[in-house]
């Protein structure tokens, strides 16, 4: 096990150091000209010489590199040229946000996807399979800004359900830094008012992404439940004379749980691509929209710093899911 | 005078396929009596296993029975409903152990378990004395150490090791007829023997009736008192042992006999032809296009069941007229 | 040539291909069990007809503009309204499938040839190059796909052409891993052996034994992932980052009729039913072709 551990952490560094350098090379090497393109074609000559010194790039390739990992191993991406913080600071607050939506949503997703998916299983070709399966694939087939904007539409501006945007209203302000999850931290407070409305701001975005999310997780539930209801141990739950329920819940269930936590991980990943597009439409301060103004500002540091944070949050993910796996199927001996 | 366990009568099977509608079961007819050791024997695919699972009610997709009675005890469990039969037949009255024992039994659920679940379900039983009675029954199929194996997972087990957990899993609610689809087909050789010398004693420990199929008759000939032959979805012959391998009457037992190597003969014969394919199959025996002595009334009719000596009953026209 | 020849020839080629005929035979009966794989099967067809047709079926020009004709609700001129600068919606919709389908297409056209070329080197070589090939594609899978395409599309610029080739770098390690086993297991395979033994060369044995046989595995999985391509290029459009006007692309009129989502809700929506209704149809297609190429779904499906 142990052996396993380290072989699975040593990969996942490997993997992280590659990313790194994919970044770099998207951010320094391949644009030609990064400085002229923030700052414009006519920017002056003392300018242009000027930030190129500060973002070091007037240094060779290789010096430009090691500068850069150095900054990335001391957490230090320099200061974003848009919000004028450092990026570090940025992403401290920014992440927590993404953190709580993407748990949020992710919670929504299990709960009701599981079972659906179950359930479709079990009852393949029949009428709830159906409603489910067209359920799921509009959920994985849906653009997750328009279906934002949809809901902003209906929820808010029809049903008046939700409010319109943001983490907070404007009139309440963040409860006493913990985690920087904002449920959690009112509970520690003990201030439900705060609590209530960061809820409040969840259920838009948090509904968005949990319905694609299950769709996913749904579809999986399905598929891994159809292959091991034709298991031959699943004949012999039943010879045994089991109750149906048990025969799908305890010994179909638990082994098609193992290709469902996988997609639990990976969906991790669709999460955070997701809260890109939904933390945009509305205007929810994550890391996602953090990342895109970035990215449309051509803020180098703060594109440098979110994406690394990004794939670092799913390299991990995907870590803790291949070491769930050990402790769901038996067979498994690392 | 012995007592009738399990009578299976006229029992039709289709499944339902890409390819058209397969006649899996063309009438079946078939009777089993309490405490005997019955072998069903047929090449794979002529419908002895479709015939065990339609036992448990177990005919999976798209397979449906299209008509036949399974009469046991007395019952018609064809009338019976899911949950009558899951309650009442199921683990109680009617098991199965199968021929791949470690994909028989769930991955992610340790041995012992697996057995122990199996008494509870059935038997009035709390879960203490359960997992007592699982070592018990573990000792009884010959596992040497069973408070280890009970605790490991099914993958920790060879072939021969987790046969013997799906044996007394099958035999610990002490059913009256245990159905044996293959039980030693995918065991090592040196194995094979040592399984069905267990099912052997217990079958006289525990009082119960078995069914085993195969494919194999050595197998068969080493365990059976009485054999039935299939062919292509038709019960073929059915009699005692001696009768079956001394003295085979219909043509394709007499093949599969010709086939097995033993002393007398020096030349092994094959049976010409190949097994027909079941969504067209042949018109009357559906042996006739292989046979030898086929005659023109073999295409026309299916042959009706003939006592050809006592308790010795074969379906084949040769016989037709003769007693 | 007469007739009786060619049915001779008809027949010895039926009999040469008879397991690929029944296997196609059982394809088609298990799609038409399947409505659901039909009806995708139906919409993308009609979606490549709309594409091909545009000019014919569309009512207006989609850049056409109107300056006096802003933001009208839909109506019997404009049946699903005009956007802020007075073009007519259907059309740009209309004229927005070639996009989208073009988009898929040339992504595609990218990514399955390096994906393949990358996964038959990997696996037919093995060792280090292996080594290297696997573990770019595992670094390139760590990013999530759209996070990267960003990245990718942002330092390229910003423009559709960037988007494509953002898209097929995120999704080349798929069928590079796909490839990769695929060639691995044919590689062991004795007439492999054979052909080597008769002097072939690695490139003749790429080309001509392993490359055929992988290539359903990855039709299917490129089934799989169109609807995925057409998504993530709308959500780049959406960005900024893809398309740039006046392209009728349906992700960049998502883009500019945000503004007016609240009083003319028309502008951002239909647009994006679009989207729905193409990836949904795609996703059924490949959802139906993996149930079908999967030994499996089809044998419980019988």
């Amino acid at each position: 096990m142990l052996k396993y551990l380290m072989k699975r952490l040593l990969l996942f560094f490997i993997v992280i150091f590659g990313v790194v350098t994919v970044t770099f090379f998207l951010s320094h090497v391949i644009p030609a000209d990064p400085v002229g393109a923030i700052l414009g074609e006519n920017a002056p000559q003392e300018l242009i010489e000027k930030m190129e010194r500060e973002l070091g790039l007037d240094l060779p390739l290789g010096q430009q590199y090691s500068r850069y990992l150095k900054g990335i191993i001391n957490w230090d991406f320099g200061i974003s040229l848009r919000t004028q913080k450092m990026v570090a600071e940025d992403m401290r607050v920014y992440f927590p946000a993404t953190l709580e939506l993407a748990i949020f949503a992710l919670i929504i997703a299990i709960i009701f996807g599981i079972p659906i998916g179950v359930i479709s299983a079990v009852k393949r070709n029949q009428l709830p399979d159906s409603i489910s399966r067209v359920f799921s694939l509009t959920g994985i087939s849906m653009p997750a800004f328009w279906l934002s904007l949809l809901f902003i539409l209906v929820l808010y501006y029809h049903l008046k359900l939700i409010p319109a945007g943001g983490r907070l209203s404007s009139g309440i302000s963040p409860p006493q830094l913990v985690t920087g999850l904002y449920l959690i931290d009112s509970l520690i407070a003990r201030d439900y008012i705060i609590f209530w409305d960061a809820f409040h701001h969840l259920i838009g975005p948090g509904l968005v992404l949990g319905w694609i999310q299950m769709a996913y997780i749904c579809r999986v539930t399905r598929s891994s439940m159809l292959e091991v209801l034709n298991e031959e141990y699943i004949r012999t739950a039943r010879v045994k004379g089991l109750k149906e329920k048990v025969v799908i819940y305890r010994h179909a269930f638990k082994n098609a749980l193992i290709p469902v936590v996988t997609m639990i991980g990976i969906s991790f990943g669709y999460l955070l691509e997701g809260s890109v597009l939904t933390e945009t439409v509305f205007g929810y301060p994550g890391l996602g929209r953090y990342a895109v103004n970035s990215f449309l500002s051509l803020d180098l540091n703060a594109v440098i710093g979110s994406v690394t944070l990004i794939a670092i949050a799913y390299a991990l993910s995907n870590l803790i899911v291949d070491l769930l796996y050990a402790a769901l199927d038996p067979r498994i001996k690392y | 005078m012995q007592e009738l366990l399990l009578e299976v009568k006229d029992l039709e099977i289709n499944f339902y396929t890409y390819r058209g509608v397969v006649r899996a079961l063309n009438g079946v007819n078939l009777r089993i009596n309490k405490g005997e050791f019955f072998g069903l024997v047929g090449e794979t695919g002529c419908g002895k296993s479709v015939t065990a699972s339609a036992i448990l009610n177990l005919v999976q997709n798209p397979g449906r029975i299209e008509k036949g009675e399974i009469i046991f005890k007395g019952i018609d469990i064809l009338k019976m409903s899911k949950e009558e039969i899951r309650k009442d037949i199921r683990g109680k009255e009617i098991t199965m152990i199968m021929q791949y024992p470690i994909a028989a039994l769930n991955p992610v659920i340790n041995n012992g378990e697996q057995i122990s679940e199996a008494l509870i379900a059935n038997i009035d039983i709390t879960k203490n004395e359960a997992e007592k009675r699982t070592i018990e029954l573990l000792k009884e199929v010959n596992i040497p150490e069973p408070e280890k194996i009970a605790r490991q997972y099914p993958h920790q087990l060879s072939g021969g090791m987790a046969q013997r957990v799906m044996i007394a899993m099958m035999l610990s609610t002490k059913p009256s007829l245990l159905i044996a689809d293959e039980p030693t087909t995918a065991l090592d050789v040196s194995i094979q023997a040592q399984v069905l010398n267990l099912l052997k004693d217990l079958v006289v420990k525990y009082n119960t009736t078995i069914l085993l199929i195969t494919h194999d008759l050595s197998v068969v000939a080493e365990t059976c008192e009485r054999v039935g032959v299939m062919y292509a979805g038709d019960m073929v012959e059915i009699g005692e042992l001696k009768h079956i391998i001394d003295n085979p009457k219909h043509p394709y037992t007499r093949g599969l006999i010709n086939a097995i190597p033993s002393e007398k003969r020096t030349k092994l014969q094959e049976i010409k032809g190949s097994v027909p394919d079941l969504v067209n199959p042949p018109s009357g025996c559906r042996f006739h296009p292989r046979c030898t002595f086929a005659k023109s009334v073999c295409k026309q009719k299916k042959p009706q069941m003939l006592e050809v000596e006592k308790n010795h009953l074969v379906s084949c026209y040769l016989y037709d007229g003769q007693k | 040539m007469n007739s009786n020849n060619l049915h001779k020839k008809l027949d010895s080629w039926k009999k040469k291909h008879s397991s690929e005929i029944s296997d196609i035979k059982e394809s088609l009966f298990l799609i038409k069990r399947s409505p659901l794989t039909t009806i995708g099967l139906i919409i993308i067809l009609l979606l490549v007809c709309v594409a091909i047709f545009a000019p014919i079926i569309a009512p207006y020009n989609p850049l056409e503009m109107h300056l006096d004709n802003r933001l009208s609700s839909p109506s019997k001129e404009h049946l699903l309204g005009t956007d802020e600068l007075g073009r007519d919606i259907l059309s740009r919709i209309i004229y927005g499938a070639g996009v989208a389908l073009k988009i898929m297409l040339i992504v595609l056209a990218i990514d399955l040839p390096l994906g393949i070329l990358l996964g038959l080197i990997a696996g037919y070589f093995g060792g280090w190059i292996d080594e290297i090939i696997m573990r770019m594609a595992d670094i390139f899978m760590a990013f999530p796909r759209l996070v990267l395409a960003m990245a990718i599309g942002t330092a390229l610029g910003p423009s559709l052409r960037n988007t494509m080739i953002a898209i097929a770098l995120t999704m080349w390690p798929v069928y590079a891993r796909l490839a990769r086993g695929q060639t691995l297991s044919i590689k062991e395979r004795t007439f492999i052996e054979a052909e080597r033994a008769l002097g072939s060369s690695n490139l003749k044995i790429i080309i001509f034994n392993i490359l055929p046989l992988c290539f359903s595995t990855l039709i299917v999985r490129a089934t799989l992932d169109m609807g995925n391509i057409i998504r993530i290029a709308a959500g780049m459009s959406f960005l900024g980052l893809g398309a740039q006007p006046p392209t009728p692309d349906w992700g960049l009129m998502i883009s500019s009729g945000r503004n007016f989502l609240i009083n003319q809700w028309w502008v951002p929506t239909f647009p994006g039913f679009a989207i729905l209704l193409t990836v949904f149809a795609f996703n059924l297609l490949g959802d139906g072709i993996r149930d079908i190429s999967d030994p499996h779904l089809r044998r419980g499906q019988g």
